[in-house]
């Protein structure tokens, strides 16, 4: 089994997650997911990589930790996971009407600290 | 049907007959970059060519893990029990979770490398120690991936075949403001070195450092030098064009040394 699915099961334990996956941020690659309604790792890349260059160009480096988008019925969040080397990015899908948006960031956040030490 | 049967048509096929088996087993890739793919009960475990750096090569010189640290670990799951990834875990080098990303990123970035020379011929062998694994993929995700991978970087820049040969140079436009890690392949790019080459120097992935220079050059920021004629046969052709128009005479063919029956030395014709 792997670590990294094992560990990102813990998280669909959150009310309203329903999939998680995380991904490398430049090649797209999955490293892992756990949970349904996946989204396309490669477009979340393409997605964050719009949204980071920017706010580089517009002189915001490095700030960028989060991308929310929200539909009638769920959430796509696409969390960036910096560490020495490429970073990762940790995606959840959410349930919009059982999920708390706070806590699903604090505990990717959390997950994102404890994978990268 | 098994592989022992039957010779494979390709790569990927051998691959596919050795999951159906579930073999251990190493597949050495002649060619250019060439390499070992490694295979426990049938899965990709690991991927070690010159094409591309491996999980300790990137680990190690992102400065993610000390030279010394990391030989300790190795030397520890050498003389004892358990896998280096509890090993790093339990040193507190890395989560068991990064070192599986590492594996795999390296994993599918040796199969991108391997893919972009000719594998004309291969060998299974059995197989050797691996230290630096972790998780298993079945070959036909990284024959899909690497195949995505190749496209990509034909979209991004032409022929990736042709980019894994390119020593790119940056040009004189002036950089905007890039994100760190476009800044230091912009950096490292001068001139003499391939994207192989930038992938070492920085511990970053093959394919990783190709996107990058994609996007460099989409800025005008990098540009490339004529890439070197494919590798193969020296050439022997003379550098300066000469001027002699037609072939010389063939030399007259020299008598074969003929056998004196009865005595053990060579004729001295033949020795002169």
């Amino acid at each position: 089994m792997s670590s990294v699915e094992t560990s990102l099961g813990g998280l669909l334990e959150l009310p309203g997650v329903t999939g998680v996956m995380l991904i490398d941020s430049v090649t797209g690659l999955t490293y892992g997911g756990a949970g349904t309604n996946a989204p396309d790792p490669v477009e979340c890349g393409r997605i964050t990589a719009v949204v980071g260059n920017g706010l580089n160009a517009a002189g915001a480096q490095g700030e960028l930790e989060s991308i929310v988008i929200t539909g009638s019925d769920r959430q796509l969040v696409i969390a960036t996971v910096p560490r020495q080397g490429d970073p990762l990015l940790l995606t959840a899908v959410l349930e919009r009407g059982r999920a708390n948006l706070a806590l699903v960031l604090r505990r990717l956040n959390n997950y994102a600290a404890e994978v990268t030490g | 049907m098994k592989a022992a049967n039957t010779v494979p048509r390709n790569l990927p096929a051998l691959l596919a007959a050795l999951h159906e088996e579930e073999r251990d087993a190493a597949v050495t890739v002649e060619g250019t970059p060439g390499g070992v793919i490694h295979l426990r009960r049938g899965g990709v475990v690991a991927v070690d060519t010159p094409g591309a750096p491996s999980a300790e090569s990137t680990l190690l010189k992102s400065g993610r893990v000390e030279d010394s640290a990391w030989a300790a670990a190795c030397a520890a799951v050498g003389s004892g029990g358990g896998t280096l990834s509890e090993e790093v875990s339990r040193r507190g080098l890395l989560s068991q979770e990064e070192f599986e990303v590492s594996c795999t990123a390296a994993l599918f970035d040796g199969a991108f490398a391997l893919a972009l020379g000719a594998a004309a011929e291969w060998e299974v062998r059995e197989p050797s120690r691996l230290l630096v694994a972790a998780r298993a993929f079945p070959p036909h995700l990284v024959t899909s991936e690497t195949t995505r991978r190749l496209a990509v970087v034909n979209e991004l820049w032409g022929s990736a075949t042709d980019l894994a040969r390119t020593r790119v140079r940056r040009t004189k436009a002036p950089a905007a403001r890039l994100l760190p890690r476009h800044a230091a392949v912009l950096e490292a790019a001068n001139g003499r070195r391939t994207p192989r080459d930038i992938a070492f120097a920085l511990g970053r992935g093959t394919y990783a450092v190709m996107l990058d220079l994609a996007h460099l050059r989409s800025l005008g920021l990098v540009g490339q030098d004529a890439p070197p004629p494919p590798p193969g046969r020296p050439s022997t052709a003379p550098r300066v064009p000469d001027a002699r128009t037609e072939s010389p005479e063939p030399a007259a063919p020299a008598p074969l040394p003929q056998r004196s029956p009865g005595t053990h030395q060579p004729p001295r014709s033949a020795t002169a």
